[in-house]
């Protein structure tokens, strides 16, 4: 496949005259900061080309003169003529704001959503993003890619991601290149991404292109900004749930710049005072309950040289929720602490280089980390007679985590117009602690202490992978864009190999609208185990291994797209088949056996998913939005659960619908406003009941039975919660001063005040029957922040 | 502009608080909607083939919304069956015995395939089916045969001369070789007993297995016989040299009263949809986890109807 590659984009090359490079980075002009995604265009000879994640972009072109147009959304473009008799190097900036003259380029600028090969990759504008409506006035990034047609959230207020009928172990979230292992602070609702310290986030649902490997369902990719080159700059915003600060500024202006964000929720410091006063009506006793989350994004970037950069970044997050308790008895006290706590750490290392106008190479190095905590410790202590003490203390902390150091390193390479050439190797040393519990007891000095640890073994593997992709163009209306990427698992002495060849093609009918189609195999070698219908920080991270297959899947997808006027359209139908996907066997879950080893509690199976998506999309002027609708069903099968049958996915759903308004009133009003529909989630629910009786002593006449009552579960997920339909609003009033910009935005989660389901109880109900009632936990929320750029 | 936004706010707060006060107490979304059950037949036939009373459970089935729940089938009429034509049936009211179930007195039967069905006014029959497992027995060359060896401690006996009683705790050490089959698969019961009903109201007696029990992967503990299950593990080599302890306990007047206690343990060769049967009720009735956390359990049947289960056990006492 590699050889057949480089074959094709030699033929292709070699069929041109003499020809010359553009190239250079594209930049905010206010900031210095690298816009990916934009676009240089040159009417003349129909071709284009876009800026890599690093701002990067290579144009190739035969000797001549040409008119070049560079654009980028949300910016004014700006054209240039340029006499390409040699290769140039010429980095163009950009200036924010929308253009009166962007009408006039529209029909010349490149990558529009029927120009580009790649399919079901989406993307909201941060600055989007900011003015969306928002619980608790916090602005959340997975939030809002739950608004995409074929991503769906978990359930009520939370921020996963179930793309494509996927679950959440199957997106890799990339924070600068970096994978993410939890992205969750609260319990999942709300995301480890301060969106103030983001400058570009991505999601390809499919239709993957080599360079990407890993996971079955999604690519998630975030960027984080890299620092104001030109001036020192600032953002706060206050809202009722936490605060973040965002500073930037040049270290060496045009060659170095800084970014630090961090932010913190006050919950514990909102509570503490309401739980003080309880605690006061009872001396004996003191009650201290805890939570809080902390984020923190660093970044440093340093243009060493005109064809070099280096960039340093970090993300720490932390999550802590407990209740400690003392209580006092006479000469007697006893406390317990209970507590469950989660962090994420990342670091990442990178050295961009140009080797030359056509080639561009990152590499890579990086750490990641994920711990999960959660444990109780008791302690008791009584005075005797004599005043001597005796004390019993007993603890059990059960913790889990992953660690990952990667290295990896990427090319692109632009031959000619015709072929854009990707290739790169990466390696992953993964060291998996998959559920350990440490038990202490101390019964005084009359009995031995007991210190040990149960559970199961860590796991260390090594995963390898190569890609090469090529997006050429054989034919005038027809793009293609053809990969191979490998990868290799060696652990606990078995190796996995795969082989996952991709393809996307573009091709163009005479009215401009696009046909697209693509064809994806995908390998993943980390697995999430968790219990369908919780979200928790307990689910666990654990690898493929001699006895667990890694996962596979392919998926094959096709559809329309089209742009007019500013809006775009899409269709897309897809089918994506799944294999070696991991359960809890029926009765399992982590806290399952604290000794037993979590292989033992697991099952493998095959899963399938497709549907229909359709989006339009206005990304430009004062009112801009979407309307997306999804069409999906989800299934899963495994041997040994629902004895063997297929059954509905817990995030099958059928329907899903999104509309997305932002509306810009005036210079200091913008409103915004969203409504989402969605099937309701599968469930399995106690259906019957029937008394049995069995045998329970042995040495007896036979005629000794114990009878049990026992409840019978439906088929699994075979019911539906109520549906799912919220609608949200937000008003932002901005006030711009000399050097600052101060707002105020005023949200309304849930606006029309309807309660969704979030869980179901079976339950007594007045006349002495019992039901089953869902339950709803989010009501309308309102909330205010307050935000100031300076 | 702003006057706009005042009054469009204040006549949203106005909607929501006269329309949004009672759900937001409630915190209630619906009640779900359940199809009507309809119910079938659960059979509970879990026999010794060698006793001389098998005893039978039909009961119905309920919806989880039934306030009634499930309800004994006196009326049930039950039918074993071969294929060589053999059938018995018992059954109805006649046959039914309060605290015990439908009783069939003095079987005789047969080993072989037995075919159970069972039928009740106002229900669909039900069938099941089961094959005997082989009688166990300790003689030498018995086809299905169990060999043992138990080697009792020193009992440790503690004087408590204020209340003038014993304590003893005495652990008995055990190797089991359990016979296995070539074409088949052999599950057995593993059940300690001591003769409790032989102590008297003030005194107490039990046996236990020990909880320090060598982490056989062939033995799986099962509360609800406060015993083990044995059953045969890819990598074992069969079902020989089974250890694990046995702990005693005794406080009682003296150590005759101990030493006359009867105490056995119990080998019973179970059939494979018996041992299902129990495992299941075993992770419903004991989850080894918080259920919360847990993935919904289904117990096994192998009844037509879904509900219940027919199984056949052999069993030997080991006197200990």
């Amino acid at each position: 496949m590699a050889s057949a590659l480089i074959i094709c984009s030699a033929g292709v090359q070699l069929s041109f005259a003499q020809t010359y490079t553009i190239s250079g980075h594209i930049a905010d002009e206010s900031s210095g900061e690298q816009l990916m995604g934009a676009t240089v265009w040159c009417a003349d000879q129909a071709v284009g080309a876009g800026t890599n994640t690093y701002g990067f972009y290579s144009l190739t072109l035969e000797e001549g003169v040409y008119d070049l147009v560079v654009s980028f959304i949300g910016y004014a473009p700006r054209k240039f003529e340029i006499n390409l008799n040699q290769d140039i190097r010429f980095d163009i900036a950009l200036s924010p704001g929308v253009a009166i003259s962007e009408a006039v380029v529209t029909g010349e600028t490149f990558n529009r959503i029927e120009d580009q090969v790649q399919m079901s990759k989406m993307e909201i504008p941060i600055d989007q993003i900011k003015r969306l409506p928002a619980i608790g006035g916090e602005v959340d990034l997975m939030k809002s890619l739950q608004l995409l047609p074929g991503v769906q959230s978990g359930g009520e207020g939370t921020s996963g991601l179930y793309v494509r009928g996927g679950s959440p172990d199957q997106n890799l979230m990339l924070l600068d290149g970096v994978p993410l292992y939890s992205v969750s602070h609260l319990f999942g609702f709300f995301s480890v991404f301060n969106a103030d310290a983001v400058r570009n986030m991505t999601i390809t649902k499919g239709g993957y292109p080599a360079r990407y490997g890993g996971r079955l369902s999604s690519i998630v990719d975030i960027s984080m900004k890299d620092g104001n080159m030109k001036s020192f700059h600032g953002t706060s915003t206050v809202s009722i749930l936490s605060s973040k600060l965002t500073l930037e500024g040049p270290l060496v202006k045009d060659k170095a710049s800084f970014m630090i964000s961090g932010r913190r929720t006050y919950i514990d410091l909102l509570l503490n005072p309401i739980i003080n006063s309880i605690n006061t009506s009872d001396s004996d006793v003191t009650t201290d309950p805890r939570y809080f989350f902390y984020d923190f994004n660093g970044k440093v970037n340093w243009k060493v040289g005109d064809r070099d950069r280096l960039y340093f970044s970090i993300f720490n997050g932390r999550d802590d929720f407990g209740l400690a308790s003392t209580e006092t008895f006479g000469t007697s006290s006893s406390s317990i602490d209970f507590g469950l706590a989660w962090s994420n750490s990342v670091a990442a290392a990178r050295w961009n280089h140009e080797w030359g106008p056509r080639m561009f190479s990152n590499v890579m190095l990086t750490r990641s980390q994920y711990n999960f905590r959660t444990g109780v410790e008791f302690s008791e202590r009584e005075l005797n007679a004599d005043s001597a003490a005796s004390n019993f203390q007993f603890a059990s902390i059960y913790q889990s985590g992953i660690e990952d150091y990667t290295a990896r390193i990427d090319f692109d390479f632009t031959p000619n117009p015709q072929n854009f050439i990707r290739f790169g190797a990466s390696t992953i040393r993964h060291q998996f602690n998959p559920g350990a519990t440490t038990l202490q007891l101390d019964f005084g000095a009359e009995f031995p202490p007991l210190d040990t640890v149960l559970g199961s073994a860590g796991v260390s593997s090594f995963e390898s992978a190569a890609y090469i992709e090529d997006e050429f163009q054989p034919y005038e209306r027809l793009k293609l864009n053809i990969g191979l990427h490998g990868s290799i698992l060696d652990v606990q002495d078995r190796v996995y190999t795969s082989l996952q060849p991709r393809l996307a093609l573009n091709y163009q009918l005479p009215y401009g609208t696009a046909v697209k189609a693509s064809f994806a195999t995908m390998t993943q070698f980390v697995n999430l185990l968790t219990n369908e219908g919780l979200a928790l920080p307990t689910d666990l991270w654990v690898p493929s291994t001699a006895a667990i297959t890694p996962q596979q899947s392919w998926q094959v997808a096709a559809g329309l797209a089209q742009s007019f006027d500013g809006l775009e359209i899409s269709l897309e139908g897809y089918y994506k088949k799944m294999d070696g996907l991991l359960s809890y066997r029926e009765g399992a879950g982590f806290t399952s056996g604290l000794n037993e080893n979590w292989e033992d509690q697991v099952t493998q199976g095959e899963g399938n998913s497709y549907g229909g998506e359709f989006l339009i999309q206005k990304k430009t002027g004062r009112t801009t939005g979407w309307i997306g609708y999804t069409l999906s069903w989800s299934n899963r099968r495994f041997d040994e659960i629902n004895s063997g049958q297929w059954f509905p996915f817990t995030y099958d759903r059928r329907h899903d619908v999104s509309i997305v308004i932002l509306h810009r009133l005036s210079d200091q009003w913008d409103l915004s406003a969203t409504w989402v529909y969605g099937t309701g989630r599968a469930l399995t629910l106690s259906e019957s009941v029937f008394k049995t009786f069995i045998p329970s002593n042995f040495g007896g006449t036979g005629t000794d039975l114990q009878g049990f009552n026992l409840q019978v579960p439906s088929t699994k997920n075979g019911y539906r919660t109520s549906p799912y339909h919220r609608g949200d609003i937000s008003i932002t009033k901005s006030k711009k001063r000399e050097h600052t910009e101060r707002s105020w935005i005023f949200s309304c989660y849930n606006v029309y005040n309807n309660l969704n389901p979030f869980f179901s109880l079976v339950d007594n109900s007045g006349n002495g029957t019992r039901v089953i009632r869902e339950y709803g936990i989010f009501p309308i929320i309102p909330s205010v922040a307050w935000r100031i750029d300076f | 502009m702003k006057n706009n936004i005042s009054l469009w706010v204040g006549l949203y707060g106005l909607i929501i608080l006269s329309t949004g006060c009672e759900r937001l107490s409630e915190g209630v979304v619906q009640e779900i909607e359940f199809p009507e059950h309809e119910p079938r037949l659960a059979v509970s036939m879990l026999c010794n083939w060698d006793s001389d009373t098998l005893v039978a459970r039909a009961q119905s089935t309920a919806g989880i919304l039934d306030a009634d729940g499930s309800q004994k089938q006196k009326e049930a009429l039950f039918t074993l069956s071969q294929s060589n034509g053999s059938s018995y049936t018992w059954g109805g009211t006649d046959d039914w015995q309060n605290g015990v179930g439908h009783v069939f007195e003095n079987p005789g039967l047969e080993e072989g395939e037995w075919t159970l069905t069972v039928e009740a006014p106002g229900f669909e029959s039900v069938t099941g089916l089961q094959s005997t497992p082989p009688r166990i027995d300790t003689l030498n060359g018995a086809a299905y045969p169990v060999a043992f060896v138990f080697t009792p401690l020193e009992p440790e006996v503690d004087e408590w001369p204020e209340e003038n009683k014993i304590f003893v705790r005495q652990i008995i050490e055990v190797e089991l070789t359990l016979p296995t089959r070539d074409n088949a698969q052999d599950f057995f019961l593993l059940q300690p007993t001591i003769d409790s009903d032989a102590v008297s109201i003030e005194e107490y007696a039990e046996i236990r297995v020990d909880w320090e029990l060598d982490q056989d992967p062939r033995a799986e503990r099962l509360s609800l016989i406060d015993g083990l299950l044995v059953q045969e593990v890819a990598g074992s080599i069969g079902l020989e040299s089974i250890t694990l302890e046995l702990e005693v306990e005794y406080y009682g007047e003296n150590l005759e009263g101990y030493e006359a206690l009867s105490k056995s343990l119990q080998v019973v060769a179970i059939t494979p949809e018996m041992a299902a049967y129990y495992v299941s009720l075993e992770n419903i009735q004991n989850p080894s986890g918080f259920s919360l956390f847990s993935e919904p359990l289904l117990a096994y049947t192998n009844m037509s109807s879904g509900y219940g289960c027919f199984g056949v056990y052999r069993s030997i006492a080991l006197p200990l």
